[in-house]
């Protein structure tokens, strides 16, 4: 009898192990399968794309573009998202089905360097030259640069239907705007490579680049009354963003921009961020007379005036002289 | 009768008509009173710069029948040896001579004029023009650099250099007094103009963010006028103006290659020009230059191995500037 109960409490304790084992292994294993991000869904439709003309880099386009008043206007079919949508830290293991799984899990793959999951995303007709390259001499720098680029806030930014695929355009904060072109093969969307001699990606891709909006007035320096063309004026200014740039120039549509200075770019003599210091040379209005301008700040490298750059409020007067020398008595 | 007696019979009636009027009987015409041939003037123009013959340009009045005119030489010839000759012309008629003078012009033909202002000035006129130029330009190339410094770092070098030279001749200046006038030849060539060298950041390729310095592209940007120059003073004119031949030149190339990454081009130059007008007469005088650089187009691609994408571009980075450099409104 003893011997009985010996035996049936072991058997209780035994099942009562296999029970925790099974709750432990149950439990780690729902550990380990976090649920996969969840991506925005693929939804296009038809949409306009309004790009500045002026915008640097963008190219002509009368052939896919409609052009009004400085402004290229794209009908496309796709779907964009307008501060660009972050993808998530890991997301490996999508399913392929819709364009953006197939970046988030290109960018995943780039992260981790991991050659064979990059390969495996072309399709059939551009995987060979992709391994190619990943198992050749540049192979290490270029997974280097686009590890960069991967773990740099990367965003989608959008796609749109083009020749028998999708482009879909990403960005990071590093290297700027990167394409892709996806095409269905079977029910998954995969890479391919694109030679590209249109203006329509190129101009989109400079419109994502920056994100233009419109020039904000840099209102109320004081700047002296008149200006040795020979001299210059310092000028301290506040812009929105960090990395804005300020503008100077003369109220002539289609004239260059006389003078561009960045936020801690090479021309910026403060280190803080958001603030510009700088000297407004005289010789940026070329010969003497009085001249009125404008000074803006930018979130783009603004390089050609246009109406829209008139601001009331930025507008600024002043006379420019010169100190005759000796060359001048010719 | 004798044919005089014939001539007084009938002046004697003609004499008489008047009181044999009756009313009836119309007044008689008097004949022609034939005068006797004459040579009145001959007189010929101041001057000819071509082989002319007499007659063409010979100014002879005659009275009388017969008056046949003979020129003599009958025709007036340009000197060879020298650079005017002046011809005598006798026109004889009537038994009558009388003579003219016409100078003879051959206007190819150079004359080596001492102490001529003009010449003297021409002889000097590369040196004139180095003058005019130089401080021209190095106000220019200096405008420039403090100009294109807010782009990037402009070097430069003045291209300067004048091979004119200057030959006197003579003219005829018909209906001007003195008809015979000295005229000035300018020939020869020039060139002056500045070519420089200038980093440009390139914007607008949205494949290197926004921030500028990334790639710049290296171009040339200058300009030069070159004068050709064959031109003689006239009569009407004592200058010789030009429009030279105004050149612009810019351009460069560019690379950004990192592994799997590659931007590369060319930076053209597109329109641009000088505006110029230059007189070497009478006195070296540059009226107006005005240059204008033209806009620097990017033409090139990128190859973003991100995405095994390549896509070309064309565009405008740098939309110029313009630069009255003397006298131009």
């Amino acid at each position: 009898m003893d011997v009985i109960k010996i035996m049936a409490s072991m058997k209780r304790f035994l099942l009562s192990l296999l029970l925790l084992n099974a709750v432990l292994i149950i439990s780690a294993q729902s550990r380990l399968k976090t649920p996969l991000p969840q991506l925005p869904a693929f939804q296009p439709g038809t949409f306009q794309l309004w790009i500045p003309s002026f915008l640097p880099g963008v190219m002509d386009d009368s052939v896919n573009a409609f052009n009004f008043h400085d402004t290229l206007i794209y009908n496309l079919n796709g779907q964009i998202f307008p501060g660009g949508y972050l993808l998530p830290k890991n997301s490996r293991g999508q399913k392929l089905s819709t364009p953006w799984e197939t970046i988030a899990e290109l960018v995943d793959a780039y992260k981790k360097r991991d050659r064979q999951r990059i390969v495996d995303l072309y399709n059939y007709t551009s995987a060979d030259k992709v391994a190619e390259f990943l198992n050749g001499a540049d192979a290490n720098s270029f997974l280097d640069y686009v590890s960069k680029s991967a773990n740099a806030s990367l965003k989608i930014m959008g796609g749109i239907d083009y020749g028998n695929g999708i482009v879909v355009f990403v960005k990071d904060s590093i290297h700027g705007v990167h394409l892709n072109y996806l095409v269905k093969e079977g029910p998954a969307y995969k890479l391919s490579t694109l030679e590209d001699d249109k203006a329509v990606l190129w101009n989109i891709m400079n419109y994502f680049n920056y994100v233009p909006k419109p020039p904000v007035a840099v209102k109320g320096i004081g700047l002296p009354d008149s200006l040795n063309i020979n001299g210059a004026v310092d000028v301290r200014i506040r812009v929105p963003e960090a990395g804005d740039w300020v503008g100077i120039y003369l109220p002539t549509p289609g004239e260059s921009i006389r003078l561009l200075v960045q936020d801690n770019g090479p021309h910026d003599l403060d280190p803080d961020k958001n603030v510009i210091e700088f000297s407004i040379p005289g010789v940026i209005f070329i010969t003497p007379g009085t001249y009125t301008f404008y000074i803006a700040s930018f979130n783009y490298p603004a390089q050609r005036v246009t109406k829209n750059y008139f601001l009331s409020d930025a507008k600024y007067k002043i006379k420019v002289y010169e100190k005759k020398d000796d060359y001048d008595s010719y | 009768m004798t044919l005089s007696a014939m001539l007084l019979c009938v002046n004697v009636m003609f004499a008489q008509a008047p009181n044999m009027s009756d009313g009836h009987t119309p007044p008689p015409i008097p004949p022609p009173v034939k005068k006797p041939c004459k040579l009145i003037s001959f007189s010929l123009p101041c001057c000819s710069d071509k082989a002319v013959d007499v007659k063409d340009i010979a100014d002879v009045k005659t009275e009388g029948p017969g008056a046949n005119v003979v020129f003599n030489p009958d025709r007036a010839t340009l000197p060879s040896l020298y650079a005017t000759d002046t011809t005598t012309v006798s026109a004889s008629a009537c038994g009558k001579t009388l003579t003219a003078q016409i100078v003879m012009v051959n206007s190819d033909r150079k004359i080596l004029a001492k102490n001529e202002p003009i010449l003297n000035k021409l002889n000097k006129i590369n040196d004139i023009a180095n003058q005019k130029f130089k401080p021209m330009l190095e106000k220019t190339n200096r405008l420039l650099n403090k100009y294109l410094s807010f782009i990037g770092d402009f070097q430069s070098e003045l291209k300067l250099g004048f091979n004119f030279g200057g030959e006197a001749y003579k003219i005829c200046c018909p209906g001007q007094s003195p008809c015979i006038k000295s005229a000035y030849k300018v020939f020869g060539e020039g060139e002056a103009g500045l070519l420089g060298k200038c980093p440009i950041p390139v914007t607008g390729l949205p494949v290197i963010g926004k921030y500028l310095g990334g790639v710049d592209v290296v171009v040339t940007l200058g300009f030069s006028l070159v004068i050709n120059v064959n031109a003689k003073t006239t009569c009407q004119s004592m200058a010789v103006c030009v429009n030279p031949e105004a050149k612009v030149t810019g351009g460069g190339g560019f690379a950004f290659k990192v592994a799997g990454f590659k931007a590369e081009g060319q930076a053209l130059l597109d329109g641009g020009g000088v505006s110029s007008e230059i007189c070497l007469l009478p006195d070296f005088e540059v009226k107006c230059v005005k240059f204008n650089t033209g806009k620097i187009k990017l033409v090139g691609n990128v190859s973003d191995k991100w995405g095994w994408v390549t896509v070309n571009f064309e565009y405008v980075v740098w939309d110029g500037a313009s630069f009255p450099i003397y006298g131009c409104n």
